[in-house]
């Protein structure tokens, strides 16, 4: 799952005017929140990637390969997909 | 982008996880307060995503039907029309 720099910001600065602009929460630095905001997002996106890149090997290495995108494919990445998030403790 | 719920709960918890670990926010009506917050913002802004891509479908459609469409290079248009609606909408693709 690809996302472009430009709109991890745009999305970070959503999040920040949502929390300040609904008296939610206050930020003593907020370069600096803004900026973790961004890495947060930055680094779900990247798990995401590593998750989904683990899970798209696992199915092509599978003794019984499936086709990429049947039915039986979707089930099976889906299984997957939740067994190496848990793995990971997510 | 797509995310689905329990995805968007994940992003929104780590968003806020990270902060507080860095001490880098004052949550001012409590945690779940902050975190429907922020699971509120990112749904509403892949909302408009989702929103302007089938609507730059639609009027990619129109257009084909209207003008013929042959010799159109369909993907290359597509972006077109969605470049365009983001920008008259001020969304960030």
């Amino acid at each position: 799952m690809h996302i472009s720099e430009d709109r991890i910001s745009h999305i970070a600065h959503k999040i920040y005017d949502k929390l300040y602009n609904d008296d939610l929460a206050d930020f003593p630095d907020e370069r600096r929140a803004l900026d973790a905001i961004k890495d947060a997002i930055s680094g779900f996106f990247s798990i995401m990637e590593q998750v989904d890149q683990a899970v798209r090997a696992k199915l092509a290495s599978y003794s019984q390969a499936k086709v990429p995108g049947s039915r039986e494919w979707e089930i099976l990445y889906q299984k997957f997909y939740a067994e190496e998030l848990a793995k990971r403790k997510w | 982008m797509r995310l689905k719920d329990e995805q968007i709960a994940r992003l929104a918890e780590k968003v806020l996880g990270d902060l507080e670990r860095a001490q880098l926010v004052q949550q001012k009506q409590g945690r779940g307060a902050v975190l429907a917050g922020i699971k509120a913002a990112i749904a509403k802004d892949i909302k408009q995503e989702e929103d302007l891509e089938r609507d730059a479908e639609a009027l990619l459609e129109q257009t084909l039907k209207a003008v013929g469409g042959q010799g159109i290079d369909r993907h290359k248009m597509l972006k077109m029309v969605k470049d365009k609606l983001a920008k008259e909408r001020k969304i960030v693709l």
